[in-house]
Order: C-alpha cells, then sequence, then structure tokens
C-alpha cells in the first residue's frame, strides 16, 4: 500500500522534475532555433563547398528546437491522448 | 484503500505519480529527439524516438489499467466453472469469484475437514493402543487377547505423521492463496506498472506486472480445473471421518475403565472379545491410507503442477511485458 510520507516525497519530487523539465525545454528549443538562425546566417558567409554543411546543421538545429517546443508543450496532452488509446 | 483502485483514482497519490512518470517520461523523449537531430546524433535520436514510442506505449497501459481496475474480478470470476460442480464452500456459489478465492476457500474448507479427521484418527490410535496392551496376570499365567492390535496402532502412527505434514501443506496453500489474493492484483500489478513507464526500471516493472497475472490469474487455474474431483476427495475424507468417529464413540469408555477392579477388566475384555476388533482397526487403517492419498493431490500434486503452469506463464509474461514492446511486434501480427 503506497502510503505516507514516502509517497508524498516521491510525488513532490516527481512534480519538481517534471516542472524542471517543462521550463528547460522551452528554453532549450529557443536557443537552438536561435542558434540554427545564426548558424544559418554565418552559412551564407562561408565558401561554397562548406556552405552546405553550415546550412545542414543550421536546419538540424532549427528542427530539433521545433520538435523539443513542440513535444515539450504538448506532453501532457499526449499522456491524456495516449491513455486513452486501449480503452 | 489497495492500490489498484487508488491508480484508478484521479485524485490519488498513486494516480500522481504514474502520470507524472509518463510526463516526464514524454519530455526526456521530445529533448533527447531534439538534441540528436540538432547534433546530428543518431544515438540520441533513436533513444528519443524509441522512449517516446514507450511512453505512449505505456500511456495506454496505464489507460487500460484504470478500466481493468475496475472489471478485474469480473475478468477473473469469468474463469470459474459457472456449473460449480459441488464446491466446499457454500459461500462461493456465486460468479463473482475470483479463482484464486475459489481455490483458497476450497483449500481451507479441505483443510478443516482434515484437521478434523486427523483429531479422531489420533483418539482412535490413542483406543487402539490401549487394547493392545490390555492384559491380565492370573498367578503364573499372563495374557494380553488384544495385542494384535498393536500392529495396526504402530501402522497408524506413520500415516498419522504423514496427515499432519499433508495438512501443514494445505494451509501453507490456502495462506499463499491469501497472500496472491492481498498482493498480487492490488501491489503487484499497479506497482508494475508505475516501474514499466520508466526505462531504468521496465524490466523490474514487467516482473511484477507478470508475477502479478501469475500469482492471481494463472496458478489457481489448474485448481479450478480439478475441481470436479474435489468432492470424491472430500468424501472419501468425509467417510473416514465418520468411521474414525463411529469407533471412537463405540470403544471411547475402555480407557476410562476402572483397572483397579479386577472383576470389570475381565468383563471387558470378554465383551471386546466378540467383537471383531482386528477388521475394525484395518479399516480404520485402510480409511486413513486413501484419505492420505486423496489429500496428496491436493496437498502436493495440483500445488506443483500449478507452480510449474504459474512459472511458465510467468516467465511468457515477462518476456513480454518486460522488453520493449515495439511496432515490429505488430507488424508481424
Amino acid at each position: 500500500m503506497l502510503g505516507g510520507e514516502i509517497v508524498a516525497f516521491i510525488e513532490t519530487l516527481l512534480s519538481g522534475i517534471q516542472a524542471t523539465l517543462m521550463n528547460i525545454g522551452p528554453m532549450l528549443s529557443i536557443i537552438l532555433i536561435v542558434m540554427g538562425g545564426i548558424t544559418y546566417g554565418l552559412a551564407q558567409t562561408q565558401a561554397a563547398e562548406t556552405r552546405g554543411k553550415w546550412q545542414a546543421a543550421g536546419i538540424a538545429m532549427f528542427v530539433g528546437g521545433v520538435i523539443i517546443a513542440a513535444v515539450t508543450g504538448a506532453a501532457a496532452l499526449i499522456q491524456q491522448t495516449s491513455s486513452k488509446i486501449l480503452t | 484503500m489497495p492500490l489498484l483502485e487508488e491508480l484508478a483514482s484521479p485524485a490519488s497519490s498513486a494516480y500522481a505519480i504514474a502520470t507524472a512518470l509518463l510526463t516526464i517520461s514524454i519530455l526526456v523523449s521530445g529533448i533527447a529527439i531534439g538534441i540528436g537531430k540538432a547534433l546530428g546524433n543518431r544515438r540520441i535520436e533513436g533513444f528519443g524516438k524509441e522512449e517516446l514510442t514507450q511512453a505512449i506505449i505505456s500511456c495506454a497501459l496505464f489507460g487500460a489499467i484504470v478500466v481493468l481496475a475496475a472489471t478485474t474480478e469480473a475478468a477473473a470470476a469469468s474463469l470459474v466453472p459457472s456449473f460449480s460442480p459441488a464446491s466446499l464452500c457454500p459461500m462461493l456459489s456465486h460468479l463473482s469469484d475470483s479463482p484464486a478465492f475459489y481455490a483458497q476457500c476450497n483449500y481451507a474448507s479441505l483443510s478443516s475437514s482434515s484437521e478434523s479427521l486427523l483429531a479422531s484418527a489420533m483418539k482412535s490410535q490413542n483406543i487402539l493402543g490401549f487394547l493392545s496392551k490390555l492384559g491380565l496376570h492370573l498367578g503364573a499365567v499372563s495374557a494380553e487377547p488384544f495385542f494384535g492390535l498393536q500392529y495396526a496402532a504402530e501402522s497408524m502412527s506413520p500415516l498419522i505423521s504423514n496427515f499432519t505434514f499433508l495438512l501443514s501443506l494445505l494451509f501453507l496453500q490456502a495462506s499463499f492463496l491469501g497472500f496472491a489474493i492481498a498482493t498480487a492484483f492490488p501491489i503487484f500489478l499497479p506497482a508494475g506498472l508505475i516501474l514499466r513507464m520508466f526505462f531504468p526500471t521496465r524490466k523490474l516493472g514487467g516482473a511484477a506486472m507478470a508475477l502479478a497475472i501469475g500469482l492471481y490469474v494463472i496458478y489457481p487455474l489448474l485448481f479450478v480445473a480439478a475441481i470436479p474431483t474435489l468432492p470424491d476427495d472430500a468424501a472419501s475424507i468425509a467417510s473416514a471421518r465418520s468411521s474414525f468417529d463411529a469407533f471412537n464413540s463405540k470403544y471411547s469408555g475402555i480407557p476410562m475403565m476402572d483397572l483397579q477392579k479386577e472383576n470389570v477388566v475381565v468383563q471387558q475384555i470378554n465383551e471386546l472379545s466378540h467383537q471383531d476388533l482386528v477388521g475394525e482397526a484395518s479399516a480404520l487403517v485402510r480409511s486413513l491410507s486413501h484419505s492420505n492419498a486423496s489429500i496428496a493431490i491436493f496437498a502436493i500434486l495440483l500445488p506443483l503442477l500449478a507452480l510449474a503452469a504459474a512459472f511458465a506463464g510467468t516467465f511468457a509474461l515477462y518476456s513480454s511485458l518486460g522488453s520493449e514492446i515495439t511496432l515490429g511486434k505488430f507488424e508481424i501480427i
């Protein structure tokens, strides 16, 4: 039987971790999107033979940032929707 | 409140822990996919994708278990045969009882009737032992006319010891089933589900869930299947007990006779010599042997077979639940 102080501690700990991740997610997302934009901008200053690599890296950062924003923003919704798959 | 019911209640701590774990799992997977994509690291990205899939599957299992919490008893109860031929438990005449409850109650009843038989058998052995030593000393001549009963009394000793051992196994079985009822679905299943939600404890969670199903559903099933043979065995125990009781009530006064009065003893021996004591004693030994064999099936054979079946089922479930459930498995189907 779960109960008592240990359960309350676990619940608080998990809530804290969840809140931290919820805060880190958008920050990481913004950092990656901004860095992606900077990298893409810098790519234009590079020589033609290396520009492609820089552009790819910039786009990858941008896409990564968008994915983090999408998944962290919709985490609660994904959890609720998935819980109803089998019922 | 049992953990299973607690897990199904949105206001409870267990529910909050489960949903928090699922959300954390989704958040970690989203961050891993994003970082993996940004850094061009396929391992981190792959880990994120795998974790997201597992989180969604865990969410689905969690949702299912919440519904299952309300229907578990009914689902397990449907495994108990509706004809319920001759259960030893009058209170288990309806279908709302799971195989574990059904088995536990029948074991408790069987133990109870066996316990009564054991008490009667011990009394009979005491009477037979007394009779075998009953003797007359008339000057130079001494006689023990019922000395032949000593063999019956001695034969009964190992049978009674064996019966006591089997009876303790029956009690053990009933206690074990009680443990399964108290812990399997109320504790192991929800705890396993919570542990399975997070990747470091996935295997442990799968094992706990498999153990819960193995204990509560698979283990008592063999007993449910053996129910049709139970009435015969219970009848043989009841018949043996009535034989012992009849013998005890017929000869219960003998050990209490006044041994100081020689004429009383002589008169008693004279009366007893007209009885077929050896025949009665051998019938008692035979019925006790038969009862030993009857309960040995329920005390040793069935539990061992049920344990083997439960182990195989639990192991198979653990292989599925403890490993990553990937979409590839569904593609094979």
